[in-house]
């Protein structure tokens, strides 16, 4: 009996959560704003909670702690108030997994990017006080779930093939099948139009084309040129994926390169891109084709079809690797430097006359076929700047291969006059300062201070103006030649593709990397991974670096052959059959079957859409439920009042970002993360009001348009639902890069919401102090 | 450019007596920090911190090669406070305002704006020139009449600078073509525009009463620093 | 249509000739051009005080009663612009706002002449009234505030509505590089050498391009182009020759109008090979 006694008393006591709430200090990045310590006493009465305060508890020690409170039964479930969970819930959920806990049962509440970082001592305290305590309400009901598991597709879509695309399908090639495609007709992107390559001048189609060769011959990897993405369907790992091909009129596989079409062509449309281009194929300019049909009947191979067509097909990958590069920035917009005119060159046409692919047979020339003896380059043309007008950002490689451009010319005649104007000559990195020092050896002019000003006079020549700021001294040259180095901008159709996989990209436009330091190839879609300058200008070394590294991580992804899917899924425990969430679903995720709504978990994305979509309330997503959120919201605002903002994952990314920013705005705002915003419905955002919010906002981020299409819809309906609480309520669409419209926005709103509160305030206290004198 | 500056980045290597020696270097006795901060905190200074001395704005500039710090040299000298050099230098008075370096620089710095900031303040600390006394005439007459009457603008300005002498002929023939009217145009009651300038004249005032407590309080923290 | 009017103070003075062939020319466009009452000067740059700067513009826009402010002046222009931005501080407006007998809301637009005709009226509208197409080559100027700081209208660096304007009335205005750089108007009286090297500069840039006439917008401007153009020839011992004309005195030409009416016998440069042109 004592046994049996003390049997039950255990059991008693597992019934009573254990619950560990672990503050972590991180060395100062939260605890000089927060006072953990009085967060830590906040929660004293709550006998289900214990607290611990630690410095780094990402670190193996921090780890080990929480490891063997679990282990010692000390225990049962975790709240852990650090970073953000992007940054460390897969490391704390890897101790999870190490002692047999269910990695539902170990949430992270985000106080360093969302509170610490981005807001004073002021009302910190109370927030994230209501936080841990909205954290553990959430954690005393959630269910340990097990994900579900999802075969992979062992196949793989390089976007790209410029030298990051071919070094990636080329890794990959060895144990898995790769699809590469390029937009142009030739594979080599901007690697293939340089001359030499710094800092050790080796020759760029040289090193490249055995690479593009070898792609070719690869048995492992498809290749389309003229392709591109036209439409992606189905999820991560196993994606349905329809590519755009657009014609040729020469079949690449039957065409021997002979030539004799472009002997009869009387109109020059057929031609070799360049001789060494693969595929080593004609193709037809058709804006320049007369439709006279000669080359038809030129070809010995049979090769040429004028009437071909656009054409569709549609691949399934599990994973896709994004290798879509640069383009140079748009110089006509600098108006002041009258671009183009002869003469005045950007550095990729430049480098292009030097190139595999020169039109001038590899010479030098200015526009009337003359050697240019004065040549001047201009750095940071539309870089570094902050007006709208360019770019913020370096481009990184300018003045690395201006130096080359300039040692190519003193080479071809050494008494030509090089002179390079720049700002900061940047030459960090392996062997750069040396390449620097190289160049002013041959005896280049640097001339610190930009070009304000070219002016192109009648003879060709361009006259400059500028201020050599070594000197404080005005200065007007006239050069043969001047070659702008452009800011370099990720190519044109970067964003389409990136939101069509659901990869959000930074406000420099180019993709934004898991993690900036320690993840930098991979996105926030586990199946998309990215190299080269589609995440940042660099050089081919770095682009070739990130291409091997994408290359593993995908290897790695697909190498498991399994996926898991958050198992956060809808539950149908009643239904009547009137199928209005079946309609409601845009992913075709639930059908009725004899009368009874069903799901299929592999479509489901986890949006919680059906849930305000039943007339019964009979859906509700696996700890996501109403309940579940009203307990938390309780919890949360039973601190202080506050602005509840419910933000979907995309838009909290962009949160995160604000907080690396350090961008400060209000502390009375509360994120409520929520799988999409199109989980809530009156119920909750009544419930929020009903607490003490003085405000709810709904942010969205996901750019999936069968989402934000209904958007509207959704924030009418609640407006309306939740008027009678007289409490503002907004909706907004953030991307994950506008962190700063982010911050703007909470600001405004907050200040709003905060000062229609207190008029509220002031006026209850007067009806009081009204009805006490009446009395 | 005669009064050029050297920079010394190693201030507390020199001792006092090499202060003394030589004159042209930047020690802490030659910034200004109010002045500084004064500037700073305007919406033309606020971006001020920023600039990455490209020089975009002096090579824009159409008369730069005439100033004794050319524009990107005076917002250097802004950063680092050097009231006396920049009040006193031709800069500010040669400047066009033609905004050219303003649409161009690459942290929306506006030198144009700088230079309209810095005119009044080297007035008030006694600046004079041409161009002062040109200013000083221009409002006196709009004050007065409301517009600027350009004969009545010359025959006045003439009296303070008679090198201007030397246009009488080309005034002549400006009003041979009738372009010339030697009645000024005057608006009706001018009171509202005295108004108009002399708030002006009273905020100064405030200001500079002001502004001796706020500049040692800065000071001293500066030095506890 | 119809604007109110803020002539500004050369109007009166050294621009006489720009305002008869404004009257002129908007006569015939039948645009009727109201000139507010007991106008004020902008302070053109002048007036050091920023506050009282602002001020002086804030009272002209304020009388402009509702309609939109036409001013043919570029440096009027670009002060009443400067002034509505700085209305946007909201302490300043009402600080400059006790001062002033009406107050001023920060809402009149203000329109220079050149605007309104090429983007309220529309050049094809223009070319309704064109008796005399040009067949001469003219130098689009522009001047530096026209467009600067607030590039509301046009490019700040390379603009295209005179050259437009210019093209319509059957001219052909040269590619000039110079179209935005300064003339040195606003230094003439008190930094004489520099004012007419800058207008050298432009000169030489205008003759390489062998244009008829220089088209100009703003009274400063004419001023530093026309009148003193024989001061540039004598400083620098160079033989210039170069008409400049207002694009109001351009249109009217196109028109048919008389010159006299236009006020080009005003000028101090002699426009007759200019007329004999037009006239052929």
């Amino acid at each position: 009996m004592p046994e049996n006694g003390q049997e039950s008393g255990t059991q008693s006591e597992q019934a009573a959560k254990k619950i560990g709430v672990y503050l972590c200090r991180c060395g100062g990045n939260i605890s000089d704003e927060v006072d953990l310590q009085a967060v830590a006493d906040s929660l004293k009465e709550n006998k289900d909670v214990t607290v611990i305060i630690q410095d780094y508890l990402c670190s193996s020690q921090g780890q080990e702690k929480i490891k063997k409170d679990i282990e010692k039964g000390k225990v049962d479930r975790v709240v852990i108030g650090s970073c953000s969970p992007k940054m460390h819930l897969e490391t704390f959920r890897g101790i999870a997994r190490d002692t047999g806990l269910n990695q539902n049962l170990l949430e992270i509440t985000n106080i360093r990017e969302q509170a610490s970082w981005v807001h004073g001592k002021e009302g910190i305290d109370s927030k994230v006080k209501g936080l841990i305590k909205g954290a553990i309400a959430r954690m005393s009901s959630i269910e340990p779930l097990v994900p579900i598991e999802k075969k992979l597709v062992d196949r793989v879509l390089v976007v790209g093939g410029g030298i990051a695309g071919i070094t990636t399908a080329l890794e990959l090639a060895d144990g898995h099948e790769v699809i590469l495609i390029e937009k142009l007709p030739f594979l080599g992107g901007h690697m293939i139009g340089l001359s030499k390559t710094f800092p050790t001048l080796d020759c760029s189609q040289c090193i490249l084309t055995p690479k593009m060769v070898a792609v070719k011959n690869n048995q492992d990897i498809t290749l389309f040129t003229q392709t591109e993405v036209a439409e992606v369907q189905g999820s991560p790992g196993d994606y349905s994926i329809t590519l755009k091909h657009s014609p040729r009129y020469v079949d690449i596989h039957k065409c021997i390169s002979c030539g004799a079409c472009a002997k009869k062509c009387p109109a020059g449309a057929i031609f070799l891109p360049f001789a060494q281009a693969v595929p080593q194929a004609y193709m037809i300019d058709m804006s320049k084709c007369k439709q006279c049909g000669d080359c038809v009947k030129a070809c010995p191979r049979d090769a040429i079809d004028l009437e071909a067509k656009e054409m569709k097909s549609t691949i399934q990958v599990g994973s896709v690797a994004i290798a879509t590069g640069f383009e140079p920035f748009d110089l006509s917009v600098i108006e002041e430097y009258n671009y183009p005119a002869p003469n005045l060159l950007d550095a990729v046409e430049f480098e292009e006359m030097l190139s595999a692919k020169s039109k001038t047979g590899m010479r030098l020339q200015r526009a009337d076929g003359s050697f240019p003896d004065r040549v001047g380059f201009v750095l940071c043309a539309g870089s570094r700047d902050f007006t709208g007008r360019g770019k913020k950002y370096c481009s990184k490689v300018c003045c690395l291969y201006s130096q080359k451009q300039a040692q190519l010319i003193k080479k071809m005649k050494g008494d030509a006059e090089v002179w390079i104007f720049y700002i900061d000559m940047r030459s960090s990195g392996r062997r750069f300062e040396e390449f620097y020092h190289h160049t002013q050896e041959k005896g280049v002019n640097y001339v610190r201070g930009k070009i304000a000003e070219i002016i192109p006079k009648p003879d060709n020549t361009l006259m400059v103006q500028y201020e050599d700021t070594n000197l404080g001294l005005k200065g007007r040259e006239i050069f043969d030649m001047v070659v702008l180095c452009p800011a370099l901008i990720p190519s044109p159709g970067t964003k389409e593709l990136a939101d069509k996989l659901g990869v959000p990209l930074g406000d420099d436009g180019f993709i934004e990397e898991k993690h900036v330091k320690l993840d930098p190839v991979s996105t926030l879609n586990q199946a998309a991974f990215a190299a080269g300058c589609v995440l940042g200008p660099k050089d081919i070394h770095d682009t070739v670096t990130e291409g091997i590294s994408a290359a593993h991580k995908i290897s790695q992804f697909l190498g498991k052959g399994m996926i898991l899917i958050p198992p956060e899924k809808p539950v149908i425990f009643e239904c009547n059959g009137c199928g209005e969430s079946v309609k409601a679903c845009p992913y075709n995720a639930l059908s009725l079957e004899k009368g009874k709504a069903v799901l299929s978990p592999l479509a489901c994305t986890g949006c919680g859409i059906c849930v305000p979509a039943c007339p019964i309330k009979g859906i509700e997503i696996r700890n996501f439920s109403r309940n579940l959120y009203k307990a938390q919201l309780r919890a949360i605002l039973s601190e202080a009042p506050g602005v509840i903002v419910f933000i979907d994952p995309y838009a909290y990314a962009a949160a995160d970002i604000a907080g690396v920013n350090r961008k400060q705005y209000s502390s009375l705002v509360r994120f409520v993360s929520v799988p999409s915003i199109h989980i809530l419905d009156a119920d909750v955002v009544n419930a929020a009001f009903e607490y003490g919010a003085v405000g709810v906002m709904l942010i969205e981020g996901t750019t999936d348009e069968k989402l934000t299409s209904r958007s509207d819809e959704l924030y009418r309906k609640l407006k309306k639902e939740t008027r009678k609480h007289k409490k503002p309520l907004r909706y907004s669409h953030i991307e994950t890069a506008q962190y700063e419209k982010l911050t703007d926005l909470l600001n405004v709103f907050a200040l709003q919401a905060g000062a229609k509160a207190e008029k509220r305030g002031k006026k209850e206290q007067a009806e009081t102090a009204d009805d006490e004198i009446k009395e | 450019m005669s009064n050029k500056i050297y920079i010394f980045t190693n201030l507390h290597v020199f001792s006092c007596t090499m202060i003394e020696m030589i004159k042209n270097a930047i020690v802490p006795e030659s910034r200004d920090l109010a002045f500084r901060d004064r500037i700073l905190k305007t919406d033309v200074g606020k971006k001020i911190p920023t600039c990455i001395q490209c020089g975009i704005c002096a090579g824009s500039c159409p008369v730069s090669h005439e100033m004794d710090y050319t524009p990107r040299e005076l917002v250097r000298m802004v950063q680092l406070g050097l009231k006396k050099e920049i009040l006193n230098s031709n800069t500010i008075w040669i400047c066009t305002t033609c905004f050219s370096c303003s649409v161009r620089c690459p942290r929306e710095i506006r030198p144009t704006e700088l230079m309209e900031i810095l005119k009044p303040i080297a007035v008030a600390e006694g600046i004079k020139n041409k161009n002062s006394k040109f200013d000083r005439i221009f409002s006196d007459v709009v004050k007065k009449t409301g517009r600027a009457s350009e004969f009545l603008l010359i025959s006045k300005y003439s009296l303070e600078e008679p090198g201007m002498i030397k246009q009488a002929p080309f005034g002549l023939s400006l009003i041979f073509k009738g372009k010339l009217p030697l009645l000024p145009d005057k608006m009706e009651g001018t009171d509202e525009l005295k108004a108009i300038f002399e708030i002006k004249a009273s905020e100064t005032k405030e200001k500079e009463k002001k502004e001796p407590a706020e500049k040692t309080a800065e000071t001293e923290v500066e030095a506890g620093k | 249509m119809k604007y109110s009017y803020y002539p500004g103070c050369a109007q009166h003075g050294t621009a006489v000739d720009y305002s008869m062939s404004v009257k002129a020319v908007f006569q015939v466009l039948g645009i009727e051009l109201e000139e507010i009452k007991n106008w004020n000067c902008c302070g053109a740059l002048h007036v050091l005080d920023r506050t009282a700067r602002v001020a002086l513009s804030a009272r002209t826009l304020q009388s402009a009663k509702g309609l939109d402010l036409a001013t043919p002046c570029n440096l009027c222009y670009s002060n009443l612009m400067r002034a509505n931005t700085a209305y946007e501080d909201t302490s300043l407006k009402n600080r400059i706002n006790e001062l002033l007998v009406s107050k001023y809301d920060g809402s009149t637009k203000p329109k220079h002449l050149l605007e309104i005709i090429v983007k309220d009226l529309g050049l094809l509208k223009l070319a309704e009234h064109i008796k005399r197409p040009l067949k001469i080559r003219a130098v689009p100027y522009y001047g530096c505030l026209l467009t600067r700081p607030e590039n509301r209208f046009d490019s700040p660096e390379n603009p295209k509505s005179l050259d437009e304007l210019i093209s319509t009335l059957g001219a052909e205005p040269v590619k000039y590089y110079y179209k935005t750089k300064c003339c040195g108007g606003p230094i003439l009286i008190t930094n004489e050498d520099l004012a007419l090297s800058l207008a050298k500069d432009l000169f030489v840039m205008a003759k390489e391009t062998g244009a008829d006439c220089m088209v100009v917008t703003c009274p400063m401007c004419h001023l530093q182009l026309d009148a003193k153009q024989k001061a540039v020839e004598s400083k620098f011992n160079i033989k210039i020759d170069m008409p400049v004309i207002y694009f109001t005195q351009l249109i009217g030409l196109a028109f048919g109008l008389d010159h006299e009416e236009l006020g080009l016998k005003k000028h101090l440069v002699k426009v007759d090979a200019l007329l004999n042109k037009v006239v052929k």
